[in-house]
């Protein structure tokens, strides 16, 4: 199945840049003028402000999102009605961001507009359910990772990473960090007991006698200072906030004979070297997921925002070799 | 204003976070509802209520509610409108998508055949909003508009990269006097528009009321002038029959009859339910007055205009007032207005209890002869004996148990019978040993209880 057939299948996929000015918003243009041409109804959002007219730091040209006939956008109040295209306000959800309320909008006559999605996860899920009831087929969420966003983007049914040489200039590493997000993004989903993200803290469970525990912390930091016993006691917890290396060091730590699972609600909970969450694994210590989404593509953007270039050719290769999902320069989709 | 009163009378929160209101319009205009001593106006009320309960199961009915959580308070909006303001494209949206759903609602309501609302005509407005009549809950700055529009959007179509932006500055400043001519033209009906969006929140709380008087078994009060008699049967107060419930305790409702111009002196053991006596006819009174149906099987409720309710509880800890200061200042707040010739109807849980025994019954004595020569409707509930008065007395009837029933903290409720009834005899039960024995306090304060009581 090439991409854009697997991108039809979803009602939903996030486009994350691993940084800024990896070509994620180039290749979010891409998928919709590819899907306009097949005529798939479309919908977008953003989590996070994004299409702003000039990076704010390196004042490079950074690309608008161009929205053509048809497609369904969601966006903060001030940016709809600062928007450069004609369409038509069709819902407006009880949902406040920084900018104002949410408005959905359906575009009647191409042109541009910036997009400024739902604050937080939750509301960020409501507006892609709102979206395909609006008639949107798939509906593309413009997010990002390194910025420590209240929405996560794993909350969609497919994934398309954006890295590049903004990510680092030397090939090698960037390679390196690329396919450790990737790693975390394939990591286990979780097939037992659910747990809600709305749970503050920690909760223990032992899958064979099914007992719960509530240790009664109120953040992650504490764990690092929770008895051993806890870890003997159960062998799996679940975390809805931060992991840090520091946190995932004490678990490794703690690790008994029968080895020890964490589940998070997604990927993008954790914030660990590599290094640390290989020694958590040797230690006997498993990472599940609540929700993950198909990772579908990887786009690499040869140049960097101070003008460095690495070798596309060479990149793509190295990443296709470990990665299954396509890889592509995000120039080939100009 | 009824969200004043939450916090003042007992068990009155409970109803109204029972209620299933689904809009914020409703929710706002019931917290800003105000006490109602006309009985026209509370009559109506009921009526609309009455009207609905029928059509509560009716599948319909469930169906409508549920356009209620789109409904979106556009106050703001309007005002912002009635004073000249140029609205902007989701300002206009959102007036055009309220009269299309409130069009709705109008359509459901005429299809139940229930007239609590009646259909307001704003079909002008709707045209403003929708030249083209698509009647589809959408809105832009349409080409019909203006001939210029479309012409400009049309050159936009056709044109250069570079001229793009050029010809779309134009646009928007095209559609800048639409709005303008726009908002111009709907301030004529910008009370219009809040008055249905009114009578649609209304209408949210009326469907909630009869939803719930249904559930939780209500009654339409019967409305009596003030110098008639106020009297429930089978009263009872919803939050206390809940939590019972939960616990799998029966609760058993009451009756209070004859509550005239007057004070009613109540007693009765402790652990008898006069706290909850006391809160259930006052939480009738106010609900009554807030236009809503009583928790009761039959109540005859005489107007007033205000409820007083004083317990201890009221104390006001961060004012630096004892129970009893702050009594006796609420006392003085009641005094104050039954001076002013204001209708009072007034409850106080175990008045002076917290001051000495001789003079909390002499105070109970003065307080019942000065409501007697005012005819202040009241019940005041007291542990004091021998109070020196010539009122109404109700004693709840207490502990009802034979020699063989073995009685224990956690039973003693079930061998509680609730009911007052009235008595002519001034002393009150002496039950409190009793009741502290069942409730297993140690024998040796039993038995010196007992030393002191007999000598």
């Amino acid at each position: 199945m090439n991409l854009i057939e697997e991108i039809v299948g979803c009602r939903s996929i996030s486009v994350v840049g691993l940084d800024k000015n990896t070509g994620k918003t180039e290749s979010l243009n891409w998928i919709l003028s590819r899907l306009g041409e097949l005529g798939v109804r479309a919908g977008v959002t953003s989590i996070g402000v994004d299409g702003e007219c000039k990076d704010q730091i390196f004042a490079t040209h950074k690309p608008e999102i161009e929205l053509f006939e048809g497609t369904l956008f969601a966006t903060s109040e001030s940016h709809y009605l600062s928007r450069r295209l004609d369409s038509e306000v069709v819902a407006m959800p009880d949902i406040r961001t920084s900018m104002g309320r949410l408005v959905v909008g359906n575009v009647v006559e191409r042109g541009k507009v910036i997009l400024s999605g739902a604050p937080d996860t939750a509301s960020t899920r409501e507006v892609i359910d709102l979206m395909n009831s609006l008639g949107a087929q798939t509906v593309l969420v413009d997010g990002a990772l390194g910025r420590r966003s209240t929405a996560s983007p794993a909350v969609t049914d497919g994934m398309i990473l954006a890295t590049g040489a903004a990510v680092s200039a030397n090939l090698s590493t960037m390679v390196a960090k690329t396919l450790y997000i990737c790693r975390q993004i394939s990591l286990p989903l979780w097939s037992g007991r659910v747990w809600s993200e709305s749970i503050r803290g920690a909760r223990f469970f032992d899958t064979q006698s099914e007992c719960e525990a509530n240790p009664e912390i109120s953040s992650t930091i504490e764990l690092k200072s929770l008895d051993k016993r806890w870890f003997e006691q159960y062998d799996t917890m679940y975390v809805s906030g931060a992991i840090t290396d520091g946190v995932l060091e004490r678990v490794s730590a703690n690790i008994g004979a029968r080895g020890f699972r964490l589940v998070i609600p997604d990927f993008t909970r954790l914030f660990v070297e590599q290094r640390v969450l290989d020694r958590f694994e040797s230690s006997g210590g498993a990472i599940y997921v609540q929700r993950r989404p198909r990772l579908l593509a990887v786009t690499v953007n040869p140049t960097s925002p101070s003008g460095y270039r690495i070798d596309s050719s060479l990149a793509v290769d190295k990443l296709s070799e470990k990665l299954e999902c396509n890889v592509f320069d995000v120039r080939t989709l100009c | 204003m009824l969200k004043n009163d939450l916090t003042r009378i007992e068990g009155l929160r409970y109803v109204i976070d029972d209620l299933d209101i689904r809009s914020s319009v409703g929710r706002r205009m019931l917290f800003e509802r105000e006490w109602s001593a006309s009985p026209s106006e509370l009559a109506n009320r009921f009526d609309h209520i009455e009207q609905l309960l029928t059509k509560v199961s009716d599948p319909r009915f469930e169906s409508l509610r549920t356009k209620f959580l789109q409904l979106k308070d556009i106050s703001a909006v309007l005002r912002l409108l009635g004073e000249g303001g140029v609205l902007n494209d989701t300002d206009l949206f959102l007036i055009k998508s309220f009269i299309l759903l409130y069009y709705d609602i109008c359509s459901c309501c005429e299809q139940m055949e229930f007239s609590v609302i009646v259909r307001r005509n704003l079909d002008s407005p709707l045209t403003l909003l929708d030249p083209d009549g698509h009647s589809v809950s959408a809105f832009r700055i349409y080409d019909s508009y203006s001939e210029e529009l479309r012409h400009l959007r049309n050159e936009l179509k056709n044109s250069p990269e570079e001229k793009r932006d050029s010809v779309f500055e134009l646009i928007s400043e095209c559609e800048e006097q639409i709005r303008c001519r726009l908002s111009a033209g709907l301030k004529q009906y910008s009370e219009d528009i809040y008055s249905a969006l009114n009578d649609a929140g209304y209408l949210d709380i009326v469907m909630a009321q009869a939803e719930q008087t249904v559930r939780l078994g209500f009654t339409r009060p019967e409305l009596a002038d003030g110098d008639s008699a106020t009297g429930y049967w089978g009263l009872f107060q919803p939050e206390v029959q809940s939590s019972l419930r939960v616990r799998g305790i029966n609760y058993q409702r009451i009756n209070v009859e004859s509550l005239c111009a007057e004070p009613t002196l109540l007693t009765g053991a402790n652990m008898g339910g006069k706290s909850v006596l006391l809160q259930s006819v006052a939480l009738a009174q106010v609900m009554c007055q807030y236009g809503f149906y009583v928790a009761a099987e039959r109540a005859v409720v005489a107007l007033c205009d205000a409820v007083y309710t004083i317990s201890g509880d009221n104390a006001d800890s961060k004012g630096g007032l004892s129970s009893f200061a702050a009594e006796m200042l609420s006392l003085n707040q009641v005094v104050e207005r039954v001076s002013s010739g204001e209708r009072l109807f007034v409850t106080i849980d175990e008045l002076a209890r917290t001051t000495n025994p001789i003079e909390g019954a002499a105070i109970v004595g003065a307080v019942i002869k000065y409501f007697s020569e005012q005819g202040v409707r009241s019940v005041i509930a007291t542990h004091y004996g021998n109070v020196d008065s010539s009122c109404q007395r109700l004693r709840i009837r207490g502990l009802v148990c034979t020699e063989s029933d073995v009685v224990n903290a956690a039973n003693l409720q079930r061998y509680f019978d609730y009911q007052p009834e009235p008595v002519t005899t001034t002393d009150v039960p002496h039950e409190a040993l009793r009741i502290a024995t069942i409730l297993g306090v140690d024998e040796q304060i039993i038995k010196n209880i007992r030393k002191i009581l007999t000598k």
